[in-house]
């Protein structure tokens, strides 16, 4: 792969957009860090606020609660994927395709959505749960509090389960049977082979997902949102919220400092897992038919703990749908069932305007992406040698750091651009940008298989380069780029924290309408609208598989 | 034979799903025997050595280890890989890659909870056994194709067991160190005495490395015997076809005779008459047409007597001998000759028969073969 000598500013011009639509928000939330006032309003340079946050008592006990918080979400995460995973790719446990299709609702699902069905299953006031509960036992305690530690990772847990459940399923069916078999002969228990052999295999495909994994729970926004705040427990990313756009005076410095902080830690930690991941030893799979280890007598305990879990986020997905139809949350007498909560969101004019605007967004910013993200992956594989690792780590900021902090990079950023802040356009820009990185990794992957001699027959034949992409590559690269589409897009329909710091009056999108009604109380409404947003999920899902025809490369969100 | 039996089993059938692919097969393996199961893919070879592994669960029959019964599907007994005491060697080696070679090696021991003292001993003295002495701290993924086969076989004789599986362990080798790996893995064989089960494709490994081979069809036993019985006596059309080269010649039963040392049948093929062996199977009736089955070194070139006719239509040098394909009446026929016989494309020789070589089959039974 030899680059093009003479047009290569073309293809600096191509990446330049993607690149300043990163790099300039991320060098305005760093300067204003410094500053000691909002971009636009004159100020001047300080450490104030870096000192503000590393002498604030209240900012290290944040630090510990996330860091707890996050790595019980991961343990548990980390044992429910890939114990899913085993079961689906190793054993014979019945049901293995329905268990295997419901294992990817909790990636799907909506972790906002979910949070909120959990709240109203268990909250402690009128969770569905605990007002069961009540009427059982004629007391007034509660079985469930979600509103704590325990409930908000165990919430958090679920996308990352789903990640690890589908990242893992290609290693544990790819790998060498005889490996596992030799082992066996050799006198080894099944759980010896575990923890000598597959173990220590899986170990380096294992372990930047399970960084990942980490980074994620540290970085989420709804869960602690819906769950933490009202128990008082906050996490970096809900802290952060809390200081912009609930406090009067907002803490501006402070907030901004912080998302620095905890911005550029989650950049490192997302470089080593990236590291790790390119330098990991394969275990190399050739065509293997796995041996499905037989259950026996742990076919009962182990479609309990399977489905146990599953169970987790199947209840609250009908909780939703239950309360969806009722007029209050908490007391489903059949008297109380209605409509109206559809009537209402379907006729209400700002949920419609949302409701427009997240499948305008989704379609455009889906497919700006798919764009950008084969022009820039064509022009970094093949086209351009220099600046490659300054490329590549601006291209990674979005995908690492906590969208809550993209979006507060963004909005300080759009806040001095005509037209751009609180609009559907802001919005827009805010998503390509947030779509950048996983639109590169899913179509570089794509391009990465077209051999150049494809490439260069056509150039021979007289076809410049513009011709050679639209001519050549891009009808070879048609599916990998569907597939990527519907990727992006399962990202944006259900997008919360970059759009909840960019939106504005006009420019609602449906996530950002469910937090509000949730905050106004307005739990019926919530039901319904998260219904919709789940069926479009799943719906885009399913016609994606229909599209595609193979399951797509998932990333995490 | 007064040697145990070491491995034994009894009307085995395994079973994929609702598809059979072993058939009620029977087999003994004495101790210290080196017996192969040779077939073509898909023949259940594998399937039985994994079968016996307990890797593959039978769906009837038995198998007994020495005297112990490991498989049993009707009395429930279902002994699990790890605790029949077997060695065995997989195709792809199965070598782990995250540890050395001394830790590959030391494997068996370590989950036998071995004294440390005991371990090391005995890993070195079986890597000093495959030649691999120099390799011990090596990263086991560093290794060549047939070093790692050699710590595959180190790793599956380390604790001494009586009985060793190997599945089909030099197909990733190269032709050349096919053949000297092959003769290391008897050597070491003889020397441990350990009752090996060897399953192959290749009939020249087959017969070069085995006591007894069983040649198997389609999930069944074709035939059981010594690499002379089953290239000189093949009991079936299967058995001449797959292991050597075989000529299939239309001729005509004349007349039977019952000798002391079986069947024989007197059969005239072109202008020649043979008195060669039957086969096993099948009655034959004086005027039948059959098919007389020769290898093509059973061949002689002469024109002066009576022979099989051919005209010469390829021929080929291979160096230690010349292949010559003929046309018999609209049969391709193979023999070889020596370097100095040549023939041109066209030639019409009569090929005479060496001795009292060559079999007789149905007709039918050949048939089938195509």
């Amino acid at each position: 792969m030899k680059p093009l000598k003479g047009n290569s500013w073309l293809w600096w011009a191509v990446i330049a957009p993607p690149l300043l639509l990163i790099a300039v928000p991320a060098g305005t939330l760093v300067t204003s860090s410094f500053r000691d006032a909002p971009p636009g309003a004159t100020g001047s340079w300080t450490l104030a606020n870096y000192a503000t946050v590393l002498l604030s008592p209240h900012v290290w006990s944040v630090a510990v609660t996330t860091f707890w918080i996050a790595l019980a979400a991961t343990a548990l995460a980390l044992s429910a994927g890939f114990f899913l995973a085993w079961l689906v790719a190793r054993t014979d446990i019945p049901g293995r395709r329905v268990l295997s299709a419901v294992a990817i609702v909790p990636f799907l699902a909506p972790s906002l959505v979910v949070a909120i069905g959990w709240a109203i299953l268990g909250n402690p006031d009128n969770g569905i749960i605990n007002v069961f509960f009540r009427s059982l036992t004629h007391g007034n305690g509660n079985v469930v509090d979600v509103y704590s530690y325990g409930g908000v990772a165990l919430v958090m847990s679920f996308p990352a389960a789903g990640f690890i459940y589908l990242m893992m399923l290609g290693p544990l069916g790819n790998s060498d049977p005889s490996l596992e078999d030799s082992a066996r002969l050799s006198g080894a228990s099944p759980w010896y082979v575990f923890r000598t052999i597959q173990a220590p295999l899986l170990m380096p495909a294992f372990l930047p997902f399970a960084i990942i994994a980490f980074i994620r729970a540290i970085e989420a926004f709804e869960v602690p949102q819906i769950l933490g705040t009202p128990a008082g427990i906050y996490v970096f990313i809900n802290f952060i919220y809390d200081a912009l756009k609930v406090q009067t005076p907002p803490h501006y410095g402070t907030a901004i400092a912080l998302s620095v902080l905890v911005g550029t830690g989650a950049l490192l930690i997302v470089a080593v897992a990236a590291r790790l991941q390119q330098t990991r030893a394969t275990v190399t799979g050739k065509g293997f038919q796995p041996r499905r280890i037989k259950l026996r007598k742990s076919k009962v305990p182990c479609l309990i703990l399977a489905w146990g879990y599953l169970a987790l986020v199947l209840l609250p997905l009908g909780a939703i749908v239950l309360s969806s139809f009722w007029k209050l949350l908490g007391n489903y007498d059949p008297k109380l069932a209605t409509l109206a909560n559809y009537q209402f969101i379907l006729t209400d004019a700002t949920t419609q305007r949302a409701l427009v605007n997240t499948v305008a967004l989704m379609f455009c910013a889906s497919t700006v992406c798919v764009v950008i993200g084969c022009l820039v992956s064509f022009a970094l594989i093949r086209k351009i040698r220099f600046g490659r690792i300054a490329i590549d780590a601006v291209l990674l900021i979005p995908w690492a750091i906590p969208g809550l902090v993209l979006g507060v990079a963004l909005l300080w950023t759009y806040i001095n651009v005509p037209g751009m802040y609180g609009t559907f356009w802001g919005v827009l820009a805010g998503f390509i940008t947030l779509g950048i990185p996983l639109a590169m990794r899913s179509t570089s992957s794509v391009l990465a298989q077209l051999s150049p001699d494809l490439e260069e027959a056509s150039a021979v034949h007289g076809a410049n380069a513009g011709t050679t992409l639209r001519r050549i590559v891009v009808p070879l690269i048609m599916p990998g780029l569907i597939a990527a589409w519907f990727t992006l897009a399962t990202l944006f329909s259900r997008e919360l924290s970059v759009a909840v710091m960019l939106y504005g009056f006009g420019s609602e999108v449906a996530s950002v309408q469910l937090l509000s009604y949730w905050q106004q109380g307005e739990g019926t409404r919530v039901a319904a609208l998260s219904v919709l947003l789940v069926a479009f999920v799943f719906g885009l899902y399913v016609l994606q598989a229909r599209v595609t025809k193979s399951a797509r490369v998932p990333e995490p969100q | 034979m007064s040697a145990a039996s070491r491995l034994r089993i009894e009307a085995l059938s395994v079973a994929y799903g609702e598809s059979a692919v072993v058939h009620g097969i029977s087999l003994e393996a004495r101790d210290g025997e080196f017996l192969t199961l040779l077939g073509p893919s898909g023949c259940g070879k594998s399937t039985i050595l994994r079968t016996i592994a307990g890797l593959v669960e039978a769906a009837s029959g038995a198998i007994y280890i020495g005297d112990r019964c490991v498989t049993n599907p009707a009395a429930g007994v279902r002994v699990p890989p790890e605790g029949r005491g077997l060695g065995m060697v997989f195709q792809s080696y199965a070598i782990w890659p995250h540890m050395t070679v001394r830790e590959n090696v030391a494997y068996p021991l370590r989950v036998r909870h071995k004294p440390e003292r005991e371990i090391s001993a005995a890993v070195d003295d079986m890597l000093a056994l495959v030649g691999l002495s120099d390799y011990a701290g090596r990263n086991a993924t560093e290794l060549s194709g047939g070093q790692q086969q050699r710590v595959a076989i180190a790793r599956a004789l380390v604790f001494s067991p009586k009985l060793l599986l190997l599945d089909e362990p030099l197909s990733n080798l190269d032709q050349k160190l096919r053949l000297e790996v092959g003769a290391e893995l008897r050597k070491i064989q003889v020397r441990t005495n350990v009752a090996a089960i060897y399953v192959t494709h290749d009939q020249s490994e087959a017969l070069a490395l085995s006591d007894r081979i069983a040649v198997l069809r389609e999930g069944k036993i074709e035939q059981i015997g010594t690499p002379e019985e089953i290239y000189e006596r093949p009991a079936t059309p299967f058995v001449s076809w797959f292991v050597g080269k075989a000529n299939f010649v239309p001729c005509t039963v004349e007349r039977i005779v019952d000798g002391a040392s079986g069947r024989r049948v007197a059969v005239t093929a072109g202008q020649g008459r043979y008195a060669v062996s039957a086969a096993a199977a099948g009655e034959f009736a004086p005027g039948e047409p059959a098919m007389l089955m020769l290898r093509p070194e059973d061949f002689t070139v002469g024109d002066d007597e009576p022979g099989i006719p051919v005209s010469v239509r390829e021929q080929q040098y291979v160096g230690e001998r010349r292949q010559y394909t003929g046309d018999f009446a609209g049969t391709a026929v193979e023999f070889t000759t020596e370097r100095a016989v040549t023939l041109a494309v066209g030639d019409a020789v009569a090929l005479r028969v060496v001795g009292d070589r060559g079999i007789v089959f149905k007709s039918a039974a050949v048939a089938a073969l195509k």
